[in-house]
């Protein structure tokens, strides 16, 4: 898919205490609190979810399982998008926890993976929509659960060679304690390696697979899939995140386009998942050999390497540039940097910086990697308030050469909108329903809501569907399907949606063929 | 790392990218920034003791296997 729609999720770590003089606690417990604060300041009056989509398509809410607050980015269209709105995010959090601090306590949130003394994690999620041809191919890796050479399909064993081998790009670093062994202590590459114990699973607790194979599109389910992916660590560094769902979608797009490198393969793909954490473990990537079909031995380097050169052939090619040349380009460009051990990794990529920033502060205070001084230092590097964060004191320090990928003024005002694509067709939706005083329910493929004379719960009740997320325009919608839920919004308010009959309603299926070609 | 150096080690991954980083020499401009550096050393400390550095055993990342 050329013209993928991605996103990210982040699991915020929480903190909460009345006072100084009181303990800490999880701040997901206040959720309430939380949510009327936000309810009140966007005038959201009609929502009945504790899920709120934010005016420029974010979305914040509680995760129950985990008791933590989560937030999310809108559909974006391309990494850079996705960039502009996770900074954004911080922003909010940061904005969030000092107007909660004066209303109700402190608030402190970090973006962190980590897990707590109730062992329970949060992760950096990121979803990519993907054709459809994911569910024949992982419907039968789910098939053949236990993975050998012969009944995996090399295309997964190509996606899992590379999502093993990414972190030394989109690792964040993190100290690791081993309660039991204290010589184990270490500083890590990936430290949400340790909580990936599968090649291929549905859950999203327990046991975490390297590729989750929940069907669960949030669009359209007989044109797509979305491929959701929980190993990766939550980033601060710009390079960091922009590659991350830069060279993801990349690889996705070759498996999609039927390309595939069959040479870059695993020769024993079972192997995957403690390559991925020995690969973590190894912070001079040159000490772990990963053993393609070939037989031979590779450093983690040269694989990235060659899923770097396939994409800059397969980008030349078919013509490709902008957004998708600068992604084969800076990522050439680190993985060159990381070789020779380059100064510049040391301010663009977050294990790298932190590793440092670790040292020179153990060094200084005398410290070891397991005293919680230094693991405050490894928590706060991820904290988004720029007069509390190790990373952004770093950052914005006056001889700081850290390289921003997107400006300021970018982040507050074009992260400020929605994206121009179904999370803005949901925005006018919401003020539309808020407007005529209707209570509604807000997902991300469709909104349920229920006319204002009806007073049983779900007697009645209306649903929208918006399958099409690359979309804006009222068209997207499907007029037979959502007839009943335009009528009724229309006959409160004139005009309110039109929908233009010469598309899809008449032919459905050129309209659709003309849709997926200009896209 | 400090506590990795004190373990003797067992592969040749552990610590490694420490000594690599340890080995090289420090360049002039580092040199000049290291007492800058030092000076953002204790601004992190007054950040921690302003937390409490009790904030952290909330979120202590263990390993597993």
């Amino acid at each position: 898919m050329k013209d993928r729609i991605m996103g990210g999720e982040i699991e915020w770590i929480g903190s909460f205490r009345n006072n100084a003089s009181c303990q800490w606690q999880e701040a997901g417990t206040p959720f309430d609190k939380i949510r009327g604060f936000l309810q009140k300041k966007y005038t959201y009056r009609y929502c009945n979810l504790t899920d709120l989509f934010l005016p420029n398509g974010c979305r914040f809410y509680h995760e129950p399982t985990g008791n933590h607050v989560e937030s999310t980015t809108p559909e974006c269209g391309n990494a850079r998008e996705v960039l502009i709105y996770e900074k954004w995010q911080e922003h909010f959090m940061c904005q969030l926890s000092e107007e909660l601090n004066c209303e109700l306590g402190e608030f402190v949130f970090q973006k962190k993976n980590s897990d707590d003394n109730l062992a329970s994690s949060r992760g950096s999620h990121e979803s990519y929509l993907s054709d459809k041809m994911f569910n024949d191919l992982l419907y039968t890796a789910q098939l053949n659960l236990t993975a050998t050479p012969s009944t995996m399909d090399p295309r997964l064993n190509y996606l899992i060679l590379f999502l093993i081998t990414r972190q030394i790009f989109t690792g964040s670093g993190g100290t690791i304690i081993y309660i039991s062994d204290a010589s184990r202590n270490a500083y890590e590459i990936s430290p949400r390696s340790h909580f990936i114990e599968q090649i291929f699973s549905s859950a999203s607790t327990g046991s975490r697979p390297i590729i989750n194979i929940r069907e669960e599109p949030l669009a359209d389910p007989d044109k797509y899939r979305r491929n959701h992916f929980i190993l990766g660590d939550a980033n601060m560094a710009d390079l960091s995140i922009f590659l991350k769902f830069g060279t993801t979608s990349a690889v996705l797009e070759m498996i999609e386009e039927g390309i595939c490198d069959e040479t870059l393969n695993l020769l024993n793909p079972s192997e995957a998942v403690v390559l991925f954490k020995d690969i973590s473990r190894d912070l001079t990537l040159k000490n772990v050999p990963i053993r393609l079909v070939d037989g031979k031995y590779y450093s983690v380097i040269e694989i990235q390497k060659r899923f770097c050169q396939n994409f800059k052939r397969y980008i030349d090619y078919s013509g490709q540039g902008g957004e998708k040349l600068e992604i084969a380009q800076r990522w050439r460009e680190i993985l060159k940097c990381l070789q020779r051990d380059d100064e510049k990794v040391y301010r663009q990529l977050d294990y790298k910086i932190k590793f440092r920033l670790l040292n020179d502060y153990m060094r200084t205070k005398g410290l070891p990697l397991s005293d919680k001084r230094v693991r405050n230092v490894d928590l706060n590097y991820h904290n988004p308030d720029p007069e509390k964060s190790f990373y952004y004191l770093l950052k914005n320090h006056p001889h700081s050469k850290f390289e921003s990928l997107v400006s300021e003024s970018e982040i507050l005002e074009s992260g400020g909108l929605p994206p121009e694509n179904r999370a803005k067709l949901r925005a006018y939706l919401r003020s539309l329903l808020e407007e005529l005083n209707i209570s509604y329910s807000m997902y991300w493929g469709y909104i349920l809501f229920k006319p204002v004379s009806l007073l049983s719960t779900t007697y009645g009740e209306k649903r929208l569907d918006l399958p099409e997320p690359h979309l804006s325009s009222f068209d997207s919608l499907n007029f037979e399907s959502n007839y009943d839920a335009i009528h009724y919004l229309n006959s409160l308010k004139p005009g309110a949606i039109i929908i233009k009959l010469h598309h899809s309603p008449l032919i459905p299926q050129e309209a659709a063929h003309g849709r997926a070609e200009t896209g | 790392m400090a506590e990795q150096k004190q373990v003797k080690k067992t592969g040749t991954d552990k610590g490694a990218g420490e000594e690599e980083s340890k080995n090289k020499k420090p360049s002039k401009q580092e040199k000049k920034l290291s007492k800058e550096r030092k000076k953002l050393m204790d601004e992190i400390d007054d950040i921690i003791d302003e937390q409490g550095e009790d904030f952290v055993e909330n979120y202590v990342q263990r390993g597993g296997e």
